[in-house]
Protein backbone atom coordinates (compact mmCIF):
# COMPACT_ATOMS: atom_id res chain seq x y z
CA UNK A 1 0.00 0.00 0.00
CA UNK A 2 2.84 2.36 0.79
CA UNK A 3 4.24 1.92 -2.71
CA UNK A 4 0.87 2.67 -4.32
CA UNK A 5 0.32 5.68 -2.06
CA UNK A 6 3.82 6.87 -2.91
CA UNK A 7 2.78 7.21 -6.55
CA UNK A 8 -0.83 8.29 -6.05
CA UNK A 9 0.01 11.12 -3.64
CA UNK A 10 2.24 13.24 -5.90
CA UNK A 11 0.32 12.40 -9.08
CA UNK A 12 -3.08 13.25 -7.58
CA UNK A 13 -1.77 16.43 -5.97
CA UNK A 14 -0.19 17.59 -9.22
CA UNK A 15 -3.26 16.77 -11.31
CA UNK A 16 -5.54 18.50 -8.81
CA UNK A 17 -3.37 21.61 -8.78
CA UNK A 18 -3.59 21.78 -12.58
CA UNK A 19 -7.38 21.30 -12.51
CA UNK A 20 -7.93 24.04 -9.96
CA UNK A 21 -5.35 26.43 -11.41
CA UNK A 22 -6.82 26.06 -14.91
CA UNK A 23 -10.12 27.57 -13.71
CA UNK A 24 -12.13 25.68 -16.32
CA UNK A 25 -15.45 26.11 -14.58
CA UNK A 26 -17.11 25.35 -11.28
CA UNK A 27 -17.63 21.66 -11.95
CA UNK A 28 -14.04 20.89 -12.96
CA UNK A 29 -12.72 22.96 -10.07
CA UNK A 30 -14.92 20.92 -7.76
CA UNK A 31 -13.59 17.68 -9.22
CA UNK A 32 -10.12 19.11 -8.68
CA UNK A 33 -10.81 19.30 -4.96
CA UNK A 34 -11.93 15.66 -5.01
CA UNK A 35 -8.61 14.72 -6.61
CA UNK A 36 -6.84 16.89 -4.02
CA UNK A 37 -8.67 14.84 -1.39
CA UNK A 38 -7.43 11.59 -2.93
CA UNK A 39 -3.92 13.01 -2.78
CA UNK A 40 -4.37 14.02 0.85
CA UNK A 41 -5.50 10.51 1.80
CA UNK A 42 -2.49 9.04 0.02
CA UNK A 43 -0.15 11.45 1.82
CA UNK A 44 -1.83 10.51 5.11
CA UNK A 45 -1.16 6.83 4.41
CA UNK A 46 2.48 7.61 3.72
CA UNK A 47 2.65 9.69 6.87
CA UNK A 48 1.11 6.93 8.97
CA UNK A 49 3.22 4.12 7.52
CA UNK A 50 6.49 6.03 7.77
CA UNK A 51 5.75 7.53 11.17
CA UNK A 52 5.67 11.13 9.95
CA UNK A 53 3.01 12.63 12.20
CA UNK A 54 3.45 16.10 10.73
CA UNK A 55 2.69 14.81 7.23
CA UNK A 56 -0.29 12.87 8.53
CA UNK A 57 -1.88 15.76 10.40
CA UNK A 58 -1.10 18.37 7.78
CA UNK A 59 -2.98 16.31 5.23
CA UNK A 60 -5.80 15.57 7.62
CA UNK A 61 -6.34 19.33 7.80
CA UNK A 62 -5.99 19.66 4.04
CA UNK A 63 -8.54 16.88 3.57
CA UNK A 64 -11.06 18.90 5.58
CA UNK A 65 -10.27 22.00 3.52
CA UNK A 66 -10.66 19.98 0.33
CA UNK A 67 -14.05 18.79 1.53
CA UNK A 68 -15.01 22.45 1.92
CA UNK A 69 -13.83 23.05 -1.63
CA UNK A 70 -15.98 20.19 -2.91
CA UNK A 71 -19.02 21.62 -1.13
CA UNK A 72 -18.25 25.13 -2.36
CA UNK A 73 -17.84 24.18 -6.03
CA UNK A 74 -19.94 21.05 -6.51
CA UNK A 75 -22.57 21.49 -3.81
CA UNK A 76 -23.30 25.17 -3.36
CA UNK A 77 -22.41 26.31 -6.86
CA UNK A 78 -24.38 23.44 -8.40
CA UNK A 79 -27.41 24.46 -6.33
CA UNK A 80 -27.04 28.07 -7.47
CA UNK A 81 -26.84 26.89 -11.06
CA UNK A 82 -29.93 24.71 -10.64
CA UNK A 83 -31.93 27.53 -9.06
CA UNK A 84 -30.84 30.06 -11.68
CA UNK A 85 -31.67 27.61 -14.46
CA UNK A 86 -35.21 27.36 -13.07
CA UNK A 87 -35.55 31.14 -13.44
CA UNK A 88 -34.26 30.91 -16.99
CA UNK A 89 -36.81 28.19 -17.82
CA UNK A 90 -39.64 30.16 -16.21
CA UNK A 91 -38.85 33.29 -18.18
CA UNK A 92 -38.27 31.43 -21.42
CA UNK A 93 -41.86 30.16 -21.37
CA UNK A 94 -43.27 33.69 -21.22
CA UNK B 1 -19.85 56.12 -6.56
CA UNK B 2 -22.21 55.77 -9.50
CA UNK B 3 -25.89 55.10 -9.27
CA UNK B 4 -26.83 52.61 -12.00
CA UNK B 5 -30.16 54.37 -12.30
CA UNK B 6 -28.29 57.23 -13.95
CA UNK B 7 -27.58 55.06 -16.99
CA UNK B 8 -30.85 54.69 -18.85
CA UNK B 9 -31.36 51.39 -20.63
CA UNK B 10 -32.46 51.98 -24.18
CA UNK B 11 -33.71 49.16 -26.37
CA UNK B 12 -34.23 49.50 -30.08
CA UNK B 13 -37.97 48.96 -30.58
CA UNK B 14 -37.51 47.55 -34.06
CA UNK B 15 -34.75 45.06 -33.43
CA UNK B 16 -35.13 44.54 -29.71
CA UNK B 17 -31.39 44.92 -29.40
CA UNK B 18 -29.96 46.79 -26.50
CA UNK B 19 -28.09 49.96 -27.17
CA UNK B 20 -26.49 50.46 -23.78
CA UNK B 21 -24.69 52.20 -22.36
CA UNK B 22 -25.51 55.37 -24.23
CA UNK B 23 -23.04 57.62 -22.48
CA UNK B 24 -19.74 57.66 -24.36
CA UNK B 25 -17.92 58.46 -21.16
CA UNK B 26 -19.44 55.54 -19.22
CA UNK B 27 -17.00 53.84 -16.88
CA UNK B 28 -16.78 50.17 -17.80
CA UNK B 29 -16.72 47.61 -15.01
CA UNK B 30 -15.88 43.93 -15.54
CA UNK B 31 -18.81 41.66 -14.75
CA UNK B 32 -16.50 39.32 -12.84
CA UNK B 33 -15.98 42.08 -10.30
CA UNK B 34 -19.55 41.53 -9.13
CA UNK B 35 -19.52 37.77 -8.63
CA UNK B 36 -18.66 36.94 -5.05
CA UNK B 37 -18.30 40.63 -4.21
CA UNK B 38 -18.93 41.78 -0.67
CA UNK B 39 -21.92 44.08 -0.33
CA UNK B 40 -22.43 46.77 2.27
CA UNK B 41 -25.67 48.39 3.33
CA UNK B 42 -26.32 52.13 3.11
CA UNK B 43 -24.52 52.67 6.40
CA UNK B 44 -21.42 50.80 5.31
CA UNK B 45 -22.15 47.67 7.34
CA UNK B 46 -21.46 44.32 5.66
CA UNK B 47 -24.75 42.78 4.52
CA UNK B 48 -23.76 39.85 2.30
CA UNK B 49 -22.07 38.71 -0.87
CA UNK B 50 -23.16 38.44 -4.47
CA UNK B 51 -24.08 34.82 -5.16
CA UNK B 52 -24.93 35.52 -8.78
CA UNK B 53 -26.36 38.11 -11.11
CA UNK B 54 -29.47 37.50 -13.18
CA UNK B 55 -29.73 39.56 -16.31
CA UNK B 56 -32.04 40.10 -19.24
CA UNK B 57 -29.28 39.38 -21.70
CA UNK B 58 -31.21 40.37 -24.79
CA UNK B 59 -31.92 43.77 -23.30
CA UNK B 60 -28.46 44.21 -21.88
CA UNK B 61 -29.62 44.90 -18.37
CA UNK B 62 -29.23 43.38 -14.96
CA UNK B 63 -32.58 42.37 -13.42
CA UNK B 64 -31.48 41.37 -9.97
CA UNK B 65 -28.54 40.38 -7.86
CA UNK B 66 -28.89 37.15 -5.89
CA UNK B 67 -27.61 38.42 -2.57
CA UNK B 68 -26.44 35.84 -0.06
CA UNK B 69 -27.06 36.99 3.50
CA UNK B 70 -25.74 35.21 6.58
CA UNK B 71 -24.52 31.65 6.89
CA UNK B 72 -21.09 30.20 6.24
CA UNK B 73 -20.05 29.20 2.71
CA UNK B 74 -23.69 28.84 1.84
CA UNK B 75 -24.78 26.90 4.91
CA UNK B 76 -27.61 28.74 6.63
CA UNK B 77 -27.62 31.58 4.13
CA UNK B 78 -30.69 33.39 2.82
CA UNK B 79 -30.87 34.53 -0.79
CA UNK B 80 -32.63 37.73 -1.84
CA UNK B 81 -33.41 38.95 -5.36
CA UNK B 82 -32.26 42.53 -4.94
CA UNK B 83 -33.13 44.85 -7.84
CA UNK B 84 -30.06 46.21 -9.59
CA UNK B 85 -31.53 49.68 -9.09
CA UNK B 86 -30.91 49.30 -5.34
CA UNK B 87 -27.17 49.06 -5.88
CA UNK B 88 -24.57 51.74 -5.82
CA UNK B 89 -21.21 50.72 -7.24
CA UNK B 90 -17.79 52.22 -7.35
CA UNK B 91 -17.01 51.30 -10.97
CA UNK B 92 -13.27 51.55 -10.46
CA UNK B 93 -12.69 50.02 -7.05
CA UNK B 94 -15.66 47.71 -7.30
CA UNK B 95 -17.10 48.56 -3.88
CA UNK B 96 -20.72 47.51 -3.92
CA UNK B 97 -23.47 48.75 -1.63
CA UNK B 98 -27.25 48.68 -1.44
CA UNK B 99 -29.17 51.85 -0.72
CA UNK B 100 -31.13 50.42 2.20
CA UNK B 101 -30.31 49.41 5.74
CA UNK B 102 -29.44 45.78 6.46
CA UNK B 103 -32.31 45.74 8.97
CA UNK B 104 -34.70 45.75 6.00
CA UNK B 105 -33.86 42.08 5.49
CA UNK B 106 -34.15 41.10 9.14
CA UNK B 107 -36.81 38.50 9.71
CA UNK B 108 -37.49 38.05 6.04
CA UNK B 109 -37.24 34.72 4.31
CA UNK B 110 -35.07 34.53 1.24
CA UNK B 111 -36.25 32.99 -1.98
CA UNK B 112 -36.32 29.28 -2.77
CA UNK B 113 -32.73 28.28 -3.51
CA UNK B 114 -33.84 25.54 -5.87
CA UNK B 115 -36.13 27.77 -7.90
CA UNK B 116 -34.95 31.31 -8.26
CA UNK B 117 -37.53 34.03 -8.99
CA UNK B 118 -38.13 35.38 -12.46
CA UNK B 119 -38.18 38.96 -11.20
CA UNK B 120 -36.59 41.07 -8.51
CA UNK B 121 -38.10 41.14 -5.01
CA UNK B 122 -41.05 43.51 -5.32
CA UNK B 123 -40.76 44.51 -1.66
CA UNK B 124 -37.22 45.73 -2.20
CA UNK B 125 -38.09 47.31 -5.53
CA UNK B 126 -40.77 49.34 -3.76
CA UNK B 127 -38.33 50.86 -1.31
CA UNK B 128 -37.80 54.54 -2.00
CA UNK B 129 -34.29 55.16 -3.38
CA UNK B 130 -31.77 55.81 -0.64
CA UNK B 131 -34.28 55.13 2.07
CA UNK B 132 -34.88 51.85 3.87
CA UNK B 133 -37.64 50.85 6.18
CA UNK B 134 -35.75 51.93 9.28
Amino acid sequence: MEQVAGWVAPLATTLAAVMVAANLGARLTGYGFIVFGVGSVAWMIIGAVTGQANLLWQNAVLLAINALGVWRWLGLRARYDKGAAAATRATTRK
Amino acid sequence: MTDPRDDAQITDAATGKATVPTAPDAVLTPFSLLLGAKVSDRDGHPIGIVADVMMAAAEGRIVYVALSVGGFVGIGERLFAVPWACFVIDPVGGALAVDFASAVLDGRDGFDKDSWPSAADARLAALPPGDGLV
